[in-house]
């Protein structure tokens, strides 16, 4: 009886298993698995924060794969990078947008992935606690219950902060918790303060449950978070040319998003995501949008992925190692800016994070 | 007679672990599952030996077995108190016995919500769900076993002229003693797995911990290793319990009261 379910069990497997190889190598492609870590407030299909997610609200993928009969699937998973580490080991996911924590952690496990498009970078972490908390500063984090999402770009992201203020992990109590449970946590007090990314945190500011302890704005001694567009090796060697649209149009999607007179459409596109309009504005207020959402691949973004590499293998998060140039490729990237005329759009940074001088052809 | 009916034993019991450990090394080198999900056995044994050397392996094991034993101790102490309430007392039984028994029926994971409402996220929550796990079966166990005693055998201790101190400790608790001791085991079992549930969530110690850590950091070989600790030693938990039951308590090895 049992060995016969267990029989079933496997036979389902093997079907599901053959299915996916099925799509992955059958014909001519008809879906592209775009995967994408979070969900909106209350698990809805759109988030904020990037120029993928404008391209999502906007539907411009799409658009461009229409005519080819080519569906987009979107994917957007609650438990955010470890379970698209997962999804690309069972070749349930061609593309996905994946902070620096995980993807490393994917790569050093053995995952066939590319880097081939920034989505991302000097990401801000922010602290928050409840309003009226006697917590004033990181030391007086010691010993409280704290929220990080163990195995994402917060984690790292925290390590990071602690350890330029003398501390580690080992001093808080650490709750593991995805962005969307913390905050209800914090608001609750079950928690005494949560580590977060991105427009939450002022979120959470408006709704009265929570105050700013630490914002990275500004925080020299703290590297930003970083975050890239990952594709599995396989789809990128069988599709380079759907490879090579996708990163097209989210180039040009980059490039709206960062013109000043879109910011409003932009801001009331992410708000799809349930976060509001004004955290989203303050979230960006004093940022320099042009830096933090460029598609560039530069000497800036190579060396924030090293610098994530070796903070990553120092916190013994992962064994072994990852050759971030090895892992980066910036073929499409590039091609696509020059395509497009936007290779003076963006300024291109060094590995120190200080501009470029922009090569002669493009000054005026 | 009795040593080669040991030996015999251990060899059927070891057919099926055997199995299945040929089995995961022919999935993982045959590539039935991506590496990263399966990884080989060879995989989570270096896993193992890095973090047996470390020390890291023995803290997480440590700090499970410490919190197992606490709350083990507290829900079984107060699931026996009751139980045998709930089993001298018929009207106590009757009212009670109903509610104890519905309360079994939920998992450890459906007293989440509410012992984090209670107590918060914290040390605490792990002791009371776990020594929740542990309450129920005690309780139900003892109540059950010290009613099934036969109301003959209470007479025949009225007749010889015992007390009722004595009559509990002569008949009465070696009568039911099977059964409640049945109940602690399950109990202990069920907080062993308990804890799992309950580390999942909290601590930064543990193998429940460890377990979703592996999985957070995309290292499956140690969710494989913390199962298979948490497999062991709960096996060896439940041998321990049986050792020491027949070992320190007299009347069952002495016979019992048959």
């Amino acid at each position: 009886m049992n060995g016969k379910r267990t029989a079933i069990r496997i036979a389902a497997w093997a079907l599901s298993a053959a299915f996916a190889l099925g799509t992955a190598w059958g014909g001519p492609l008809k879906v592209i698995r775009f995967g994408y870590p979070g969900t909106g407030t209350g698990g809805r299909p759109y988030v904020g924060g990037s120029f993928v997610a404008y391209a999502r609200a906007a539907g411009l993928l799409e658009q461009e794969f229409q005519a080819d009969g080519i569906k987009v699937e979107w994917d957007f998973f609650k438990l955010a990078g470890p379970a698209i580490n997962e999804a690309f080991a069972n070749k349930l996911l061609d593309v996905s947008l994946l902070g620096d924590q995980a993807a490393i952690a994917g790569k050093a496990g053995g995952l066939d992935t590319k880097i081939v498009l920034a989505t991302g970078v000097r990401g801000v972490t922010y602290i928050v606690v409840p309003p009226d908390a006697p917590i004033h500063s990181l030391q007086d984090l010691k010993g409280k219950r704290v929220a990080l999402f163990r195995g994402t770009a917060i984690q790292l992201a925290a390590n990071r902060i602690l350890e330029a203020n003398g501390m580690s992990e080992k001093d808080l109590r650490v709750v593991n918790m995805d962005g969307l449970a913390a905050q209800a946590a914090l608001a609750s007090r079950d928690i005494d303060a949560l580590f977060t990314i991105g427009s939450g945190a002022l979120q959470n500011q408006d709704q009265g449950i929570g105050r700013i302890l630490y914002s990275g704005k500004g925080d020299e001694k703290v590297v930003g978070y970083a975050s890239g567009l990952v594709v599995d090796g396989a789809f990128l060697r069988q599709n380079p040319e759907i490879v090579q649209r996708i990163v097209n149009v989210l180039v040009k999607a980059a490039a709206w998003s960062v013109d000043p007179k879109n910011r409003e459409a932009l801001l009331q596109s992410w708000a799809k995501s349930g976060t509001s309009y004004s955290a989203f504005k303050r979230d960006l207020e004093g940022q320099d949008l042009g830096a933090i959402l460029s598609p560039v691949i530069d000497d800036y973004y190579r060396s924030t992925w090293k610098k994530a590499v070796a903070d990553v293998k120092r916190f013994r998060f992962i064994r072994g190692d990852v050759d971030a140039d090895a892992w980066i490729d910036s073929r499409f990237a590039d091609k696509a800016l020059k395509e497009q005329g936007l290779e003076a759009q963006w300024t291109r940074y060094g590995a120190d994070g200080k501009a470029l001088r922009i090569s002669a052809a493009a000054e005026p | 007679m009795k040593a080669r009916g040991f030996a015999a034993d251990a060899a059927w019991g070891l057919i099926l672990p055997l199995a299945l450990l040929g089995l995961w090394q022919l999935a993982s080198s045959r590539g039935w599952a991506p590496p990263q999900i399966l990884p080989a056995p060879s995989v989570v044994g270096a896993s193992f030996r890095e973090l047996a050397e470390s020390g890291e392996l023995a803290s997480h094991i440590r700090a499970s077995v410490h919190r197992v034993a606490i709350s083990f101790f507290l829900g079984a102490a107060a699931g026996l108190a009751v139980g045998a309430g709930l089993g001298l007392s018929r009207r106590a039984g009757d009212l009670f016995g109903g509610v104890v028994l519905a309360l079994n029926q939920i998992p450890t994971l459906g007293w989440l919500p509410i012992g984090i409402a209670l107590v918060g996220i914290n040390d605490r929550l792990a002791i009371l769900l776990i020594a929740q796990a542990a309450f129920a079966p005690a309780v139900i166990n003892a109540q059950r076993g010290i009613r099934n005693v036969p109301e003959r055998w209470a007479e025949v201790g009225r007749l010889y002229g015992l007390t009722r101190a004595q009559s509990l400790r002569r008949i009465v608790l070696p009568a039911a003693w099977p059964q409640i001791s049945a109940g602690l085991r399950f109990g202990l079992g069920n907080a062993w797995s308990g804890l799992v549930v309950v580390e999942l969530l909290i601590g930064s110690e543990g193998l429940g911990y460890l377990m979703s850590w592996g999985r957070q950091t995309f290292r499956l070989d140690l969710v494989l290793l913390a199962i298979a600790c948490i497999g062991l030693i709960g096996w060896g938990l439940d041998a321990a319990f049986a050792r020491a039951d027949a070992r320190l308590a007299p009347w069952r090895a002495a016979g019992g009261a048959r």
